[in-house]
Protein backbone atom coordinates (compact mmCIF):
# COMPACT_ATOMS: atom_id res chain seq x y z
CA UNK A 1 0.00 0.00 0.00
CA UNK A 2 1.33 3.47 -0.84
CA UNK A 3 2.55 5.44 2.08
CA UNK A 4 4.14 8.83 2.26
CA UNK A 5 7.45 7.35 3.43
CA UNK A 6 8.18 6.02 -0.05
CA UNK A 7 10.52 8.73 -1.19
CA UNK A 8 12.83 9.42 -4.07
CA UNK A 9 16.45 8.53 -3.47
CA UNK A 10 19.98 9.62 -3.99
CA UNK A 11 21.74 12.89 -4.25
CA UNK A 12 20.66 13.46 -7.83
CA UNK A 13 17.56 15.21 -6.60
CA UNK A 14 19.46 17.18 -4.01
CA UNK A 15 20.32 20.09 -6.19
CA UNK A 16 17.07 19.87 -8.06
CA UNK A 17 14.91 21.97 -5.80
CA UNK A 18 17.53 24.67 -5.45
CA UNK A 19 17.28 27.31 -8.13
CA UNK A 20 14.05 25.98 -9.60
CA UNK A 21 11.72 28.39 -7.85
CA UNK A 22 10.67 31.31 -10.02
CA UNK A 23 11.91 34.74 -9.03
CA UNK A 24 10.04 36.21 -6.10
CA UNK A 25 8.18 38.81 -8.15
CA UNK A 26 6.31 36.29 -10.35
CA UNK A 27 4.22 34.60 -7.66
CA UNK A 28 4.13 37.69 -5.45
CA UNK A 29 2.68 40.00 -8.12
CA UNK A 30 -0.12 37.53 -8.80
CA UNK A 31 -0.80 37.12 -5.09
CA UNK A 32 -0.82 40.87 -4.50
CA UNK A 33 -3.29 41.32 -7.34
CA UNK A 34 -5.37 38.56 -5.77
CA UNK A 35 -5.28 40.25 -2.36
CA UNK A 36 -6.21 43.58 -3.91
CA UNK A 37 -9.03 41.75 -5.68
CA UNK A 38 -10.26 40.36 -2.36
CA UNK A 39 -10.23 43.86 -0.87
CA UNK A 40 -12.25 45.34 -3.76
CA UNK A 41 -14.58 42.33 -3.68
CA UNK A 42 -15.19 42.90 0.04
CA UNK A 43 -16.05 46.57 -0.57
CA UNK A 44 -18.29 45.71 -3.53
CA UNK A 45 -20.01 42.93 -1.59
CA UNK A 46 -20.81 45.39 1.15
CA UNK A 47 -22.04 47.98 -1.33
CA UNK A 48 -24.17 45.45 -3.16
CA UNK A 49 -25.58 43.58 -0.19
CA UNK A 50 -28.92 45.40 -0.55
CA UNK A 51 -29.21 44.50 -4.25
CA UNK A 52 -28.16 40.92 -3.59
CA UNK A 53 -30.89 40.65 -0.99
CA UNK A 54 -33.33 41.57 -3.73
CA UNK A 55 -32.09 38.65 -5.83
CA UNK A 56 -30.05 40.52 -8.42
CA UNK A 57 -27.13 38.10 -8.47
CA UNK A 58 -27.52 37.63 -12.22
CA UNK A 59 -27.69 41.34 -13.05
CA UNK A 60 -24.60 43.17 -14.37
CA UNK A 61 -23.38 44.19 -10.93
CA UNK A 62 -23.89 40.65 -9.59
CA UNK A 63 -21.97 39.15 -12.52
CA UNK A 64 -19.18 41.70 -12.02
CA UNK A 65 -19.09 40.93 -8.30
CA UNK A 66 -18.83 37.18 -8.93
CA UNK A 67 -15.96 37.65 -11.38
CA UNK A 68 -14.25 40.06 -9.04
CA UNK A 69 -14.07 37.08 -6.71
CA UNK A 70 -13.27 34.36 -9.25
CA UNK A 71 -11.01 36.13 -11.75
CA UNK A 72 -9.82 39.15 -9.79
CA UNK A 73 -9.11 37.40 -6.51
CA UNK A 74 -9.13 33.60 -6.55
CA UNK A 75 -7.61 32.91 -9.95
CA UNK A 76 -5.01 35.63 -9.61
CA UNK A 77 -3.89 34.44 -6.19
CA UNK A 78 -4.00 30.82 -7.31
CA UNK A 79 -1.87 31.51 -10.38
CA UNK A 80 0.84 32.94 -8.13
CA UNK A 81 0.61 30.01 -5.76
CA UNK A 82 0.80 27.52 -8.64
CA UNK A 83 3.92 29.17 -10.07
CA UNK A 84 5.55 28.89 -6.66
CA UNK A 85 4.28 25.46 -5.62
CA UNK A 86 4.73 23.65 -8.93
CA UNK A 87 8.44 24.27 -8.90
CA UNK A 88 8.90 22.81 -5.42
CA UNK A 89 6.27 20.08 -5.60
CA UNK A 90 7.30 18.72 -8.98
CA UNK A 91 10.94 19.88 -9.02
CA UNK A 92 10.47 21.75 -12.29
CA UNK A 93 11.22 25.30 -13.40
CA UNK A 94 8.40 27.49 -14.66
CA UNK A 95 9.16 27.87 -18.32
CA UNK A 96 9.19 30.22 -19.98
CA UNK A 97 9.19 32.50 -16.93
CA UNK A 98 9.54 35.64 -19.03
CA UNK A 99 6.29 34.84 -20.81
CA UNK A 100 4.64 34.23 -17.45
CA UNK A 101 5.78 37.67 -16.27
CA UNK A 102 4.44 39.40 -19.37
CA UNK A 103 1.24 37.42 -19.15
CA UNK A 104 0.61 38.82 -15.69
CA UNK A 105 0.28 42.38 -17.01
CA UNK A 106 -1.99 41.33 -19.85
CA UNK A 107 -4.07 39.35 -17.34
CA UNK A 108 -4.35 42.32 -14.98
CA UNK A 109 -5.53 44.63 -17.80
CA UNK A 110 -7.91 42.01 -19.25
CA UNK A 111 -9.53 41.19 -15.94
CA UNK A 112 -9.82 44.83 -14.88
CA UNK A 113 -11.40 45.73 -18.20
CA UNK A 114 -13.69 42.72 -18.22
CA UNK A 115 -15.03 43.32 -14.72
CA UNK A 116 -15.60 47.01 -15.46
CA UNK A 117 -17.38 46.04 -18.70
CA UNK A 118 -19.52 43.54 -16.80
CA UNK A 119 -20.50 46.12 -14.20
CA UNK A 120 -21.67 48.54 -16.89
CA UNK A 121 -22.67 45.82 -19.38
CA UNK A 122 -20.60 47.52 -22.07
CA UNK A 123 -20.85 44.97 -24.86
CA UNK A 124 -17.77 45.94 -26.93
CA UNK A 125 -15.75 45.85 -23.70
CA UNK A 126 -17.15 42.43 -22.85
CA UNK A 127 -16.03 41.07 -26.23
CA UNK A 128 -12.66 42.84 -26.25
CA UNK A 129 -11.59 42.18 -22.65
CA UNK A 130 -13.35 38.80 -22.58
CA UNK A 131 -11.29 37.69 -25.58
CA UNK A 132 -8.13 39.05 -23.98
CA UNK A 133 -8.93 37.32 -20.69
CA UNK A 134 -9.59 34.05 -22.52
CA UNK A 135 -6.22 34.30 -24.27
CA UNK A 136 -4.26 35.25 -21.15
CA UNK A 137 -5.84 32.57 -18.96
CA UNK A 138 -5.20 30.08 -21.76
CA UNK A 139 -1.59 31.25 -21.90
CA UNK A 140 -1.23 30.70 -18.15
CA UNK A 141 -2.65 27.18 -18.44
CA UNK A 142 -0.30 26.53 -21.36
CA UNK A 143 2.74 27.73 -19.39
CA UNK A 144 1.91 25.50 -16.43
CA UNK A 145 1.08 22.51 -18.62
CA UNK A 146 4.32 22.90 -20.57
CA UNK A 147 6.26 23.21 -17.30
CA UNK A 148 4.57 20.14 -15.86
CA UNK A 149 5.76 18.05 -18.80
CA UNK A 150 9.23 18.17 -17.27
CA UNK A 151 8.09 16.56 -14.03
CA UNK A 152 9.74 13.21 -13.40
CA UNK A 153 7.39 12.08 -10.67
CA UNK A 154 3.88 11.78 -11.99
CA UNK A 155 1.85 10.84 -8.97
CA UNK A 156 -1.81 11.53 -8.14
CA UNK A 157 -1.02 15.13 -7.18
CA UNK A 158 0.49 15.65 -10.63
CA UNK A 159 -2.61 14.23 -12.30
CA UNK A 160 -4.89 16.51 -10.27
CA UNK A 161 -2.88 19.63 -11.12
CA UNK A 162 -2.48 18.66 -14.77
CA UNK A 163 -6.21 17.93 -15.10
CA UNK A 164 -7.11 21.23 -13.45
CA UNK A 165 -5.08 23.08 -16.04
CA UNK A 166 -6.83 21.16 -18.76
CA UNK A 167 -10.20 22.33 -17.48
CA UNK A 168 -9.22 25.99 -17.12
CA UNK A 169 -8.96 26.84 -20.85
CA UNK A 170 -12.23 24.98 -21.43
CA UNK A 171 -13.90 27.04 -18.69
CA UNK A 172 -12.78 30.35 -20.19
CA UNK A 173 -13.67 29.14 -23.68
CA UNK A 174 -17.20 28.45 -22.41
CA UNK A 175 -17.24 31.95 -20.89
CA UNK A 176 -16.14 33.46 -24.20
CA UNK A 177 -18.92 31.61 -26.00
CA UNK A 178 -21.35 33.07 -23.45
CA UNK A 179 -20.08 36.56 -24.26
CA UNK A 180 -20.42 36.14 -28.02
CA UNK A 181 -23.63 34.09 -27.84
CA UNK A 182 -25.91 37.11 -28.43
CA UNK A 183 -24.18 37.69 -31.81
CA UNK A 184 -24.20 34.06 -32.96
CA UNK A 185 -27.63 32.75 -33.97
CA UNK A 186 -27.00 29.08 -33.14
CA UNK A 187 -25.65 29.95 -29.69
CA UNK A 188 -28.42 32.32 -28.64
CA UNK A 189 -30.62 29.62 -27.16
CA UNK A 190 -27.83 27.84 -25.37
CA UNK A 191 -26.89 30.40 -22.76
CA UNK A 192 -28.26 28.34 -19.85
CA UNK A 193 -26.25 25.29 -20.90
CA UNK A 194 -23.16 27.39 -21.54
CA UNK A 195 -23.49 29.08 -18.16
CA UNK A 196 -23.70 25.74 -16.34
CA UNK A 197 -20.77 24.43 -18.39
CA UNK A 198 -18.69 27.50 -17.56
CA UNK A 199 -19.45 27.35 -13.84
CA UNK A 200 -18.86 23.60 -13.56
CA UNK A 201 -15.62 23.65 -15.56
CA UNK A 202 -14.24 26.60 -13.59
CA UNK A 203 -15.40 25.80 -10.07
CA UNK A 204 -15.59 22.01 -10.31
CA UNK A 205 -12.95 21.30 -12.92
CA UNK A 206 -10.22 23.84 -12.30
CA UNK A 207 -10.42 25.10 -8.73
CA UNK A 208 -11.62 21.88 -7.15
CA UNK A 209 -9.03 19.62 -8.76
CA UNK A 210 -6.26 22.13 -8.14
CA UNK A 211 -7.10 22.53 -4.46
CA UNK A 212 -7.52 18.80 -3.94
CA UNK A 213 -4.21 18.10 -5.68
CA UNK A 214 -2.13 20.66 -3.85
CA UNK A 215 -3.74 19.74 -0.51
CA UNK A 216 -1.75 16.52 -0.74
CA UNK A 217 1.39 18.62 -0.63
CA UNK A 218 0.42 21.58 1.53
CA UNK A 219 -1.40 19.84 4.35
CA UNK A 220 1.40 17.37 5.20
CA UNK A 221 3.96 20.15 4.85
CA UNK A 222 2.31 22.49 7.32
CA UNK A 223 1.33 19.78 9.79
CA UNK A 224 4.53 17.76 9.40
CA UNK A 225 2.54 14.62 8.69
CA UNK A 226 4.35 11.43 8.01
CA UNK A 227 3.43 7.89 7.04
CA UNK A 228 -0.12 8.57 5.87
CA UNK A 229 -1.90 6.48 3.27
CA UNK A 230 -1.71 7.70 -0.32
CA UNK A 231 -3.86 4.93 -1.65
CA UNK A 232 -7.08 5.76 -3.52
CA UNK A 233 -6.34 9.32 -4.56
CA UNK A 234 -6.88 8.42 -8.19
CA UNK A 235 -10.38 7.31 -7.26
CA UNK A 236 -11.05 10.82 -6.00
CA UNK A 237 -9.74 12.20 -9.28
CA UNK A 238 -11.87 9.79 -11.33
CA UNK A 239 -14.98 10.67 -9.35
CA UNK A 240 -14.29 14.38 -9.74
CA UNK A 241 -13.88 14.00 -13.51
CA UNK A 242 -17.11 12.00 -13.64
CA UNK A 243 -18.90 14.68 -11.63
CA UNK A 244 -17.83 17.44 -14.00
CA UNK A 245 -18.86 15.64 -17.17
CA UNK A 246 -22.09 14.18 -15.79
CA UNK A 247 -23.33 17.58 -14.63
CA UNK A 248 -22.38 19.16 -17.96
CA UNK A 249 -23.86 16.24 -19.91
CA UNK A 250 -27.05 16.47 -17.86
CA UNK A 251 -27.31 20.20 -18.52
CA UNK A 252 -26.98 19.78 -22.29
CA UNK A 253 -29.24 16.72 -22.30
CA UNK A 254 -31.77 18.47 -20.06
CA UNK A 255 -31.68 15.57 -17.63
CA UNK A 256 -31.84 16.36 -13.94
CA UNK A 257 -31.18 12.66 -13.35
CA UNK A 258 -27.79 12.78 -15.03
CA UNK A 259 -26.97 16.03 -13.27
CA UNK A 260 -27.97 14.38 -10.00
CA UNK A 261 -25.62 11.48 -10.75
CA UNK A 262 -22.88 14.07 -11.30
CA UNK A 263 -23.63 15.65 -7.94
CA UNK A 264 -23.47 12.17 -6.42
CA UNK A 265 -20.04 11.62 -7.95
CA UNK A 266 -18.94 14.99 -6.56
CA UNK A 267 -20.25 14.00 -3.14
CA UNK A 268 -18.27 10.75 -3.27
CA UNK A 269 -15.15 12.62 -4.46
CA UNK A 270 -15.38 15.04 -1.53
CA UNK A 271 -16.02 12.20 0.93
CA UNK A 272 -12.93 10.39 -0.31
CA UNK A 273 -10.93 13.60 -0.27
CA UNK A 274 -11.97 14.26 3.32
CA UNK A 275 -10.88 10.73 4.19
CA UNK A 276 -7.44 11.46 2.74
CA UNK A 277 -7.21 14.80 4.55
CA UNK A 278 -8.22 13.06 7.77
CA UNK A 279 -5.53 10.46 7.19
CA UNK A 280 -2.91 13.19 6.75
CA UNK A 281 -4.06 14.97 9.91
CA UNK A 282 -4.13 11.71 11.87
CA UNK A 283 -0.43 11.17 11.20
CA UNK A 284 0.68 14.75 11.85
CA UNK A 285 3.63 15.40 14.10
CA UNK A 286 2.56 18.95 14.96
CA UNK A 287 -0.02 18.37 17.61
CA UNK A 288 -1.64 21.79 17.44
CA UNK A 289 -3.70 22.42 14.35
CA UNK A 290 -3.32 26.08 13.44
CA UNK A 291 -6.50 28.00 12.48
CA UNK A 292 -5.45 28.53 8.81
CA UNK A 293 -4.83 24.81 8.39
CA UNK A 294 -8.04 23.96 10.21
CA UNK A 295 -9.87 26.26 7.77
CA UNK A 296 -8.16 24.89 4.68
CA UNK A 297 -8.92 21.31 5.67
CA UNK A 298 -12.41 22.08 6.95
CA UNK A 299 -13.34 23.85 3.72
CA UNK A 300 -13.59 20.45 2.06
CA UNK A 301 -16.59 19.92 4.33
CA UNK A 302 -18.25 22.88 2.61
CA UNK A 303 -17.56 21.25 -0.75
CA UNK A 304 -19.11 18.03 0.49
CA UNK A 305 -22.13 19.90 1.83
CA UNK A 306 -22.54 21.83 -1.42
CA UNK A 307 -22.41 18.68 -3.53
CA UNK A 308 -24.84 16.96 -1.17
CA UNK A 309 -27.33 19.82 -1.32
CA UNK A 310 -27.24 19.84 -5.13
CA UNK A 311 -27.84 16.09 -5.18
CA UNK A 312 -30.77 16.35 -2.77
CA UNK A 313 -32.32 19.13 -4.86
CA UNK A 314 -31.88 17.32 -8.15
CA UNK A 315 -33.12 14.07 -6.64
CA UNK A 316 -36.31 15.93 -5.82
CA UNK A 317 -36.68 16.84 -9.51
CA UNK A 318 -35.94 20.54 -9.11
CA UNK A 319 -33.04 22.88 -8.88
CA UNK A 320 -34.06 26.08 -7.18
CA UNK A 321 -31.79 28.24 -5.06
CA UNK A 322 -28.81 27.33 -7.21
CA UNK A 323 -27.32 30.81 -6.94
CA UNK A 324 -27.06 30.35 -3.18
CA UNK A 325 -25.42 26.97 -3.69
CA UNK A 326 -22.90 28.36 -6.16
CA UNK A 327 -22.12 31.17 -3.71
CA UNK A 328 -21.73 28.63 -0.91
CA UNK A 329 -19.40 26.46 -3.02
CA UNK A 330 -17.29 29.39 -4.26
CA UNK A 331 -16.98 31.01 -0.87
CA UNK A 332 -17.08 27.99 1.42
CA UNK A 333 -14.90 25.53 -0.45
CA UNK A 334 -12.71 27.54 -2.79
CA UNK A 335 -12.32 30.92 -1.07
CA UNK A 336 -12.04 29.50 2.44
CA UNK A 337 -9.31 27.07 1.34
CA UNK A 338 -7.42 29.82 -0.47
CA UNK A 339 -7.67 32.09 2.58
CA UNK A 340 -6.39 29.35 4.89
CA UNK A 341 -3.38 28.54 2.74
CA UNK A 342 -2.75 32.22 1.97
CA UNK A 343 -2.03 32.75 5.67
CA UNK A 344 0.81 30.25 5.28
CA UNK A 345 2.06 30.85 1.73
CA UNK A 346 2.35 34.65 1.73
CA UNK A 347 4.40 34.84 4.97
CA UNK A 348 6.60 32.01 3.69
CA UNK A 349 7.38 33.90 0.49
CA UNK A 350 8.10 37.09 2.42
CA UNK A 351 10.32 35.22 4.89
CA UNK A 352 12.27 33.64 2.05
CA UNK A 353 12.79 37.01 0.36
CA UNK A 354 13.70 39.02 3.45
CA UNK A 355 15.33 36.64 5.88
CA UNK A 356 16.51 33.40 4.25
CA UNK A 357 19.83 34.90 3.13
CA UNK A 358 20.58 35.94 6.70
CA UNK A 359 19.63 32.60 8.25
CA UNK A 360 22.69 30.78 9.52
CA UNK A 361 24.60 34.04 9.95
CA UNK A 362 22.41 35.62 12.57
CA UNK A 363 19.17 35.03 14.43
CA UNK A 364 16.26 35.66 12.09
CA UNK A 365 12.52 35.73 12.76
CA UNK A 366 10.43 32.65 12.15
CA UNK A 367 7.45 32.69 9.81
CA UNK A 368 5.18 32.69 12.84
CA UNK A 369 6.82 35.95 13.93
CA UNK A 370 5.62 37.66 10.75
CA UNK A 371 2.03 36.79 11.55
CA UNK A 372 0.97 34.56 14.41
CA UNK A 373 -1.36 31.81 13.11
CA UNK A 374 -3.80 32.60 15.93
CA UNK A 375 -4.40 36.06 14.44
CA UNK A 376 -6.29 34.31 11.66
CA UNK A 377 -8.74 32.67 14.06
CA UNK A 378 -11.33 35.48 14.46
CA UNK A 379 -11.12 36.36 10.77
CA UNK A 380 -11.74 32.82 9.61
CA UNK A 381 -14.46 32.28 12.21
CA UNK A 382 -16.27 35.44 11.07
CA UNK A 383 -15.95 34.35 7.45
CA UNK A 384 -17.38 30.91 8.22
CA UNK A 385 -20.33 32.41 10.08
CA UNK A 386 -20.90 34.96 7.30
CA UNK A 387 -20.78 32.22 4.70
CA UNK A 388 -23.56 30.20 6.29
CA UNK A 389 -25.78 33.22 6.92
CA UNK A 390 -25.19 34.72 3.46
CA UNK A 391 -25.78 31.46 1.57
CA UNK A 392 -28.99 30.76 3.47
CA UNK A 393 -30.10 34.33 2.83
CA UNK A 394 -29.45 34.09 -0.91
CA UNK A 395 -31.03 30.63 -1.23
CA UNK A 396 -34.13 31.59 0.73
CA UNK A 397 -34.28 35.19 -0.53
CA UNK A 398 -34.20 36.40 3.08
CA UNK A 399 -33.17 40.03 3.00
CA UNK A 400 -31.90 40.45 6.56
CA UNK A 401 -29.81 37.28 6.47
CA UNK A 402 -28.31 38.14 3.09
CA UNK A 403 -27.26 41.59 4.25
CA UNK A 404 -26.00 40.37 7.62
CA UNK A 405 -24.04 37.55 5.99
CA UNK A 406 -22.57 39.89 3.38
CA UNK A 407 -21.44 42.33 6.08
CA UNK A 408 -19.74 39.53 8.01
CA UNK A 409 -18.08 38.13 4.89
CA UNK A 410 -16.90 41.55 3.75
CA UNK A 411 -15.54 42.40 7.21
CA UNK A 412 -13.67 39.12 7.44
CA UNK A 413 -12.18 39.54 3.97
CA UNK A 414 -11.16 43.11 4.75
CA UNK A 415 -9.41 41.96 7.94
CA UNK A 416 -7.76 39.13 5.98
CA UNK A 417 -6.39 41.63 3.44
CA UNK A 418 -5.22 44.06 6.12
CA UNK A 419 -3.36 41.27 7.92
CA UNK A 420 -1.64 39.95 4.81
CA UNK A 421 -0.84 43.39 3.42
CA UNK A 422 0.73 44.02 6.83
CA UNK A 423 2.95 40.97 6.37
CA UNK A 424 3.83 42.00 2.83
CA UNK A 425 4.59 45.61 3.88
CA UNK A 426 3.52 47.64 0.88
CA UNK A 427 6.28 50.18 1.56
CA UNK A 428 8.97 47.59 0.79
CA UNK A 429 7.44 45.12 -1.60
CA UNK A 430 7.47 47.24 -4.77
CA UNK A 431 11.21 47.80 -4.60
CA UNK A 432 11.87 44.15 -3.77
CA UNK A 433 9.90 42.99 -6.80
CA UNK A 434 11.59 45.48 -9.11
CA UNK A 435 15.00 44.26 -7.92
CA UNK A 436 13.98 40.71 -8.81
CA UNK A 437 12.69 41.60 -12.27
CA UNK B 1 41.31 20.06 13.01
CA UNK B 2 37.68 21.16 13.14
CA UNK B 3 35.76 20.63 16.36
CA UNK B 4 32.68 18.89 14.96
CA UNK B 5 30.75 19.45 18.19
CA UNK B 6 31.20 23.16 17.68
CA UNK B 7 29.86 22.81 14.15
CA UNK B 8 26.85 20.86 15.39
CA UNK B 9 26.23 23.54 18.00
CA UNK B 10 26.48 26.26 15.36
CA UNK B 11 23.98 24.44 13.14
CA UNK B 12 21.45 24.70 15.97
CA UNK B 13 20.98 28.34 15.06
CA UNK B 14 19.37 27.23 11.78
CA UNK B 15 15.66 26.74 12.30
CA UNK B 16 13.00 25.41 10.02
CA UNK B 17 11.19 28.74 9.62
CA UNK B 18 7.76 27.14 9.64
CA UNK B 19 8.15 24.69 12.49
CA UNK B 20 10.55 26.67 14.63
CA UNK B 21 12.77 23.69 15.44
CA UNK B 22 16.47 23.72 14.60
CA UNK B 23 17.83 21.39 11.94
CA UNK B 24 19.86 19.35 14.42
CA UNK B 25 16.90 18.63 16.71
CA UNK B 26 14.77 17.90 13.67
CA UNK B 27 17.25 15.17 12.78
CA UNK B 28 17.98 16.64 9.37
CA UNK B 29 21.76 16.47 9.77
CA UNK B 30 22.97 13.01 8.82
CA UNK B 31 26.72 13.43 8.82
CA UNK B 32 29.37 16.05 9.46
CA UNK B 33 32.90 15.16 8.46
CA UNK B 34 36.16 16.92 7.86
CA UNK B 35 37.39 15.78 4.46
CA UNK B 36 40.70 17.64 4.66
CA UNK B 37 42.15 20.25 6.97
CA UNK B 38 39.48 22.98 7.19
CA UNK B 39 37.22 21.39 4.54
CA UNK B 40 33.87 20.33 5.92
CA UNK B 41 31.27 18.11 4.29
CA UNK B 42 27.70 17.95 5.60
CA UNK B 43 25.08 15.43 4.53
CA UNK B 44 21.58 16.48 5.41
CA UNK B 45 18.01 15.82 4.40
CA UNK B 46 14.61 17.51 4.48
CA UNK B 47 11.47 16.24 6.15
CA UNK B 48 9.94 15.81 2.70
CA UNK B 49 11.21 15.99 -0.87
CA UNK B 50 10.05 19.16 -2.56
CA UNK B 51 10.30 21.09 0.70
CA UNK B 52 9.93 24.78 -0.22
CA UNK B 53 12.64 25.68 2.27
CA UNK B 54 15.09 23.26 0.63
CA UNK B 55 17.45 25.84 -0.83
CA UNK B 56 17.27 28.31 2.03
CA UNK B 57 17.84 25.66 4.73
CA UNK B 58 20.82 24.03 3.04
CA UNK B 59 22.38 27.45 2.41
CA UNK B 60 21.74 28.47 6.01
CA UNK B 61 23.44 25.28 7.18
CA UNK B 62 26.48 26.12 5.05
CA UNK B 63 26.63 29.64 6.47
CA UNK B 64 26.21 28.43 10.06
CA UNK B 65 29.03 25.89 9.64
CA UNK B 66 31.29 28.60 8.28
CA UNK B 67 30.90 30.51 11.52
CA UNK B 68 33.17 27.99 13.23
CA UNK B 69 36.67 29.54 13.07
CA UNK B 70 38.59 26.47 11.83
CA UNK B 71 36.21 25.94 8.90
CA UNK B 72 37.59 27.20 5.58
CA UNK B 73 35.06 25.70 3.20
CA UNK B 74 31.82 23.76 3.43
CA UNK B 75 29.92 21.56 1.01
CA UNK B 76 26.35 20.58 1.81
CA UNK B 77 24.67 17.64 0.15
CA UNK B 78 20.95 17.20 0.54
CA UNK B 79 20.14 13.50 0.27
CA UNK B 80 16.93 11.49 0.36
CA UNK B 81 18.44 8.15 1.21
CA UNK B 82 17.82 7.20 3.94
CA UNK B 83 14.54 9.12 4.06
CA UNK B 84 13.83 11.23 7.10
CA UNK B 85 11.55 9.61 9.69
CA UNK B 86 9.96 11.04 12.85
CA UNK B 87 12.23 8.79 14.93
CA UNK B 88 15.03 11.22 14.13
CA UNK B 89 13.35 14.00 16.15
CA UNK B 90 15.08 14.88 19.41
CA UNK B 91 13.18 15.08 22.68
CA UNK B 92 13.36 18.88 22.48
CA UNK B 93 11.84 18.82 18.99
CA UNK B 94 9.06 16.49 20.12
CA UNK B 95 8.27 18.82 22.98
CA UNK B 96 8.17 21.81 20.65
CA UNK B 97 5.80 19.98 18.32
CA UNK B 98 3.56 19.10 21.24
CA UNK B 99 4.50 15.38 21.17
CA UNK B 100 6.24 13.52 23.96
Amino acid sequence: MDRSTVLGGGTAASGAAAGLSPSFSLPMRHMLLGLAGFAVFAADLLAQSLHLAEGSLLGPSGVALTHLLTLGSLLSFTMGAVYQLSSVAFLIPIAPERTARLNFWVYAVAVGGLIASMATWWKPGLVLFGTLATLTVGAYAGIVTASLKRARTRDAMYRFVRSAHGYLPLAVAAAWLLIVAPYVPWLRDMTRELLITHIVLAAGGFFTLLIMGFSFKLLPMFTLSHGFLNHGRDWTLGLAHAAVWLVIGGAWGHSLWIMGAGAGAALAAFALHLFHLGEILRTRLRKELEPPIRAAAGAAGAGLTGAGLVMVQLGGGRFSGWAGLVAFYLLGWITFTVMGYAYKIVPFLIWTRRYSKRAGKETVPLIGDLIAPDQARPVLAAFAAGLVIFSLGIAGAWRGMTIGGAVLLASALAAFCIQLFGVVDLGKIGKEMRVDD
Amino acid sequence: MIDLDKVRESLKMVHDPEIGVNVVDLGLIYEIEELQEGRLHIRMTMTTPGCPAHASLSEAVRRAAQRVPEVRSVTVDVVWDPPWTPERLSEAARARLGRR
